[in-house]
């Protein structure tokens, strides 16, 4: 720990440099956001492609899996990430096989679809019940297929250990959220050095045209594996 | 920390993109307390057509009016609550009924009756999968209507067509094995040679078609229907009519994405969209009431979008979202609107020919820009759109002097004088646009009259929760608080009631509502408020004096968002009981009653101010919602009605830090505190003015050297 503290006193000058996505290779793209130049570049997508809604009337029962994006794309080069945002973690079966044929159909329109994202609303007292829905579908899906979440960064500091040690080989990597809105969150660099409790590798979610000067001490980070750029409009 | 509760993702798409990737019922969402409004806010409407709306829900109250769907709001959930809302301004999902068909209970009945006759025709289904239930809701495929309720339709022509039994089966089977997957290579020729009839060849013609339309090939597919077009067998007639159509619209549309998927227009093949018009024109015109007429509109819709014709478009989802019953609908009406807005809404940047839809995007377009992207020239140029409106038009025009062109007195002219004795939605956009022109004018006596006339009018829902709105922010920037507290006051609206009990109440009103408010948690409010502010204003004999409203001990229950705290945040009353616990720093401390008595006498005690900062510190209260601005122009922004400047622990501790008088321990004490308000990020979090870096570098000298013998000076290691 103290290492971490002398880390922080090194902290360069609170200045902070706006997200150009021209620096970066990897980007979440949703439905809705215009395609940019910038995408020429990625190595990794994120692309969004379906939501997972439950309604407030029968919360198990009306599960509707809502289609997001407007075609499959007809990508070849670099890593194909699809994120499925979950409103709810009790998905009826139908839900898993409507998934992974959208994976299959995407993977025989050519597209190098790596992995599945879940941006999951959990919340720190739920965590323990989403390492439990994580693993479940860990072994629905195809070995060779990687598993990313989202997170938040006040997992690191509020989750109870005992959960967020079991994320441990479930998921292939968390890409932790450092902004609010538009903004980065002020206190980011408090939080992100204790990424490494989580004991998975990350990546750092940035939003364009945010703010975001990169700690010191990130890039001899045992775990933290590059950034993910939210593109917007 | 509040960013806990979101999900991670949706944080990013509440600040710019608005709205287009929510068909979300969830977001979380913050209420923006104000009837007047330019700028959108997806997470606060209100029912009155105005430009701060999200398009869908002046849509949905132009809709209302038409009784196409009435105006229902959900419930306030508890989420909802948790995150501040009352009734209005409310979010656009409270407009969205909450889906009522499971997903995982597909409607069946097309595979019964397959079951049926396949059981009759002695075939057996190995797999009751059908490649067109693989998809999401929403998902765009043509593979879609290869379903159960497709092959049940043709297999029932087949069963009921001239033939052998031989053909039928064959027939059959091959379209139960066409079901199983998106593509079909289609039969083996020495198969296809056994069918010999007329009816047998004319429904074999057409598998094949269907086999190359859902392979992809649509040349093939094209000469195949078009040969069936003049068929004997009528459902034949029919269906290759309409699979024409839409084997040319998915020809047309076959670039029109690209490699990520959205859409690049310019890549549609207009030839073929052409095609596909006019097949789904012939198809409608022949067919009115047919078979595939509902999904033809639906499909005609995709053409004006592709092509693209917004007039057109606009057309088509004016006549399906209030001419149309729900069987003449592809989509649900919900899911209608929702289509409305991501494929002709927003994209659409010329006026359309049609005044429902035209009126929606005018006020759009005079949302704050700059410049606004409505002209005064340009809306003039609507008159001949409008002129079955006359109505619609004086308002657009009403809203655009108030919120583009600033001049009240113009809005007035072109708004009715006279009340209606009933209010629809559109009566009461009028007569709430008339309130807020008058209260531009600072007319607010006129405005005050015209709220409490409309009350007892507003029948539809919202319509009263937002005339109180409007009634207590009016009575707020008029200077008569004092009337929303009143015991016939109209304002029952809890939420409106707390911000301004919380914001600006002074201490009269609020001892006034700790005793007379009939909602325990109004009076329990008033007094948290009161006793906070009489301490964090220095004002310690009056907080004294307060303090003995309280009963011993304290109530311990939070209270939460009546102080302006979401979620799971809040604060007891007990607070103000604390003893001043031997806090971990190790630095001691009276009670809060105490200290406050030590600095009604000495405003410079050091260890009053320590302690001060400590009773701050140890209860959480740096930043509590009492202390963030307001929002300007909102509800509860009006100067609070507490005189003086609120205390800051950074600066209660800069003064012992600057007190030469100051003992060894609470200087020692301060300096520690003062650099820790920095840590651990270099953000002050205790308050006040900023004080540079290198004065806390200072600091911490001092305490190294000076103070090198306290416990503080030997614990703390660094700066920040």
């Amino acid at each position: 720990m103290k290492g971490f503290w002398l880390a922080l006193l090194l902290l360069a000058s609170p200045a902070f440099g706006a997200v150009d996505a021209g620096d970066y290779d990897a980007f979440w793209l949703w439905s809705g956001v215009a395609p940019q130049p910038v995408l020429k570049q990625a190595k990794t997508l994120y692309i969004l492609q379906g939501q997972i809604n439950s309604t407030r009337r029968a919360p198990k029962r009306g599960v509707q899996f809502i289609a997001q994006g407007m075609s499959v794309p007809r990508l070849t080069q670099g890593e194909v990430w699809i994120v499925y945002r979950a409103h709810t973690l009790h998905w009826p079966e139908s839900v898993y096989t409507q998934l992974l044929g959208q994976v299959q159909r995407w993977r025989e329109a050519g597209n190098p679809v790596v992995g599945i994202q879940i941006d999951f609303d959990a919340r720190t007292q739920y965590l323990h019940e989403y390492t439990g829905f994580l693993r479940d579908l860990r072994q629905r899906l195809p070995k060779e297929l990687r598993l990313s979440i989202t997170g938040l960064m006040d997992w690191s500091s509020n989750a109870d250990p005992a959960s967020i040690a079991q994320l441990n080989g479930v998921i292939d990597e968390v890409v932790v959220q450092t902004y609010q809105g538009r903004h980065s969150i002020p206190d980011y660099a408090a939080y992100l050095p204790r990424m490494n409790r989580l004991g998975v590798p990350f990546k750092i979610g940035l939003i364009q045209g945010g703010e975001w000067q990169e700690p010191e001490y990130l890039k001899g980070s045992q775990w933290f594996r590059g950034y993910v750029v939210f593109l917007q409009n | 920390m509040r960013i806990g509760l979101l999900s991670p993702l949706a944080l990013a798409l509440l600040a710019g993109l608005s709205h287009q990737a929510q068909a979300s019922s969830d977001d979380s969402c913050y209420p923006d307390w104000r009837v007047s409004r330019n700028n959108l806010d997806v997470c606060s409407n209100l029912p009155f057509l105005s430009p701060g709306n999200d398009s869908r829900v002046n849509l949905r109250l132009l809709l209302a009016d038409k009784k196409a769907a009435p105006l229902a709001p959900n419930d306030l959930g508890e989420e909802d609550l948790a995150q501040g809302f009352g009734p209005v301004p409310f979010p656009v999902y409270r407009l969205t009924a909450p889906a009522a068909e499971p997903t995982d209970e597909p409607d069946d009945s097309g595979t019964a009756s397959l079951a049926e006759m396949l059981t009759s025709l002695g075939i057996p289904r190995d797999n009751d999968k059908a490649a067109g239930d693989a998809f999401l809701a929403g998902e765009g495929s043509r593979c879609r209507s290869n379903n159960d309720d497709s092959t049940a339709a043709f297999i029932s022509q087949v069963v009921k067509a001239d033939m052998p039994p031989a053909e039928r089966q064959l027939l059959a089977k091959q379209r139960v094995q066409m079901l199983t997957a998106c593509s079909w290579d289609g039969m083996a020729t020495g198969e296809a040679e056994q069918l010999k009839s007329v009816d047998g060849k004319a429904l074999l013609a057409y598998l094949q078609a269907a086999g190359d339309f859902y392979s992809g090939r649509f040349a093939e597919a094209q000469k195949g229907f078009a040969t069936l077009t003049d068929s004997s067998l009528p459902w034949l007639k029919e269906t290759a009519l309409y699979m024409t159509a839409r084997t040319a619209l998915n020809n047309a549309q076959q670039n029109a994405f690209d490699e990520y998927g959205t859409p690049s227009l310019e890549h549609v093949d207009k030839s073929a969209l052409q095609l596909a018009e006019t097949g789904f024109d012939d198809y409608l015109k022949t067919y009115p009431q047919g078979e595939y007429a509902t999904s033809a509109r639906g499909l005609l819709r995709r053409v004006h979008w592709l092509a693209p014709n917004p007039d057109k478009l606009a057309d088509d989802f004016t006549w399906q979202l209030t001419q149309a019953n729900d069987a003449q609908r592809n989509v649900s009406l919900d899911e209608l609107v929702e289509e409305a807005d991501t494929k002709l809404l927003t994209s659409t940047t010329e006026a359309v020919k049609n005044p429902l839809i035209l009126v929606l995007n005018d006020l759009m377009w005079m949302r704050a820009g700059n410049p606004p992207k409505l002209t005064r020239e340009a809306l003039d140029a609507q008159k001949s759109i409008f002129a079955q409106e006359p109505a619609l038009y004086d308002y657009v025009q009403a809203a655009f002097a108030l919120y583009v062109e600033h001049q009240p007195d113009s809005t007035l002219k072109l708004l009715p004088q006279d009340v209606p004795s009933t209010l629809d939605y559109f009566a009461f956009s009028q007569q709430t646009l008339r309130g807020l022109a008058l209260e531009a004018k600072n007319d607010w006596k006129a405005a005050e009259a015209l709220w409490l006339q409309l009350l007892p009018l507003a029948k539809q829902p919202l319509q009263r929760d937002q005339l109180e709105l409007a009634l207590a922010m009016n009575y707020e920037r008029s200077g008569q608080l004092a009337k929303v507290f009143a015991t016939d006051s109209p304002i029952s609206a809890k939420q409106v009631r707390y911000i301004l009990l919380r914001n600006v109440a002074g201490p009269e009103l609020l001892r006034q509502q700790m005793a007379q408010a009939s909602d325990p948690v109004e009076r329990q409010t008033a007094q948290f408020v009161l006793l906070y502010k009489d301490l964090l204003h220095s004002q310690f004999a009056t907080f004294a004096e307060d303090l003995k409203q309280l009963p011993s001990p304290a109530p311990e229950d939070k209270i939460g968002t009546s102080l302006g705290y979401v979620y799971s945040g809040g604060k007891p009353l007990q607070l103000f009981q604390w003893n001043g616990e031997k806090s971990e720093s190790g630095y001691t401390c009276p009670s809060i009653a105490q200290t406050a008595n030590t600095l009604q006498s000495d405003r410079k005690n050091p260890q009053g101010l320590n302690c001060f900062g400590e009773f701050i510190l140890r209860n959480g209260l740096d930043g509590m919602p009492l202390e963030q601005a307001r929002s300007a122009g909102g509800l509860g922004s009006t100067a609070s009605d507490f005189k003086g400047e609120t205390f800051s622990r950074l600066d209660g501790y800069m003064q012992v830090i600057d007190n030469a008088k100051a003992p060894h321990n609470d200087k020692a004490y301060a300096l520690f505190r003062a650099i820790n308000c920095y840590g651990p990020a270099g953000y002050n979090s205790c308050g006040g003015e900023e004080v540079d870096k290198s004065e806390r570098k200072g600091w911490f000298r001092q305490l190294k050297t000076k103070f090198a013998d306290t416990q503080w000076g030997q614990s703390l290691q660094y700066y920040w």
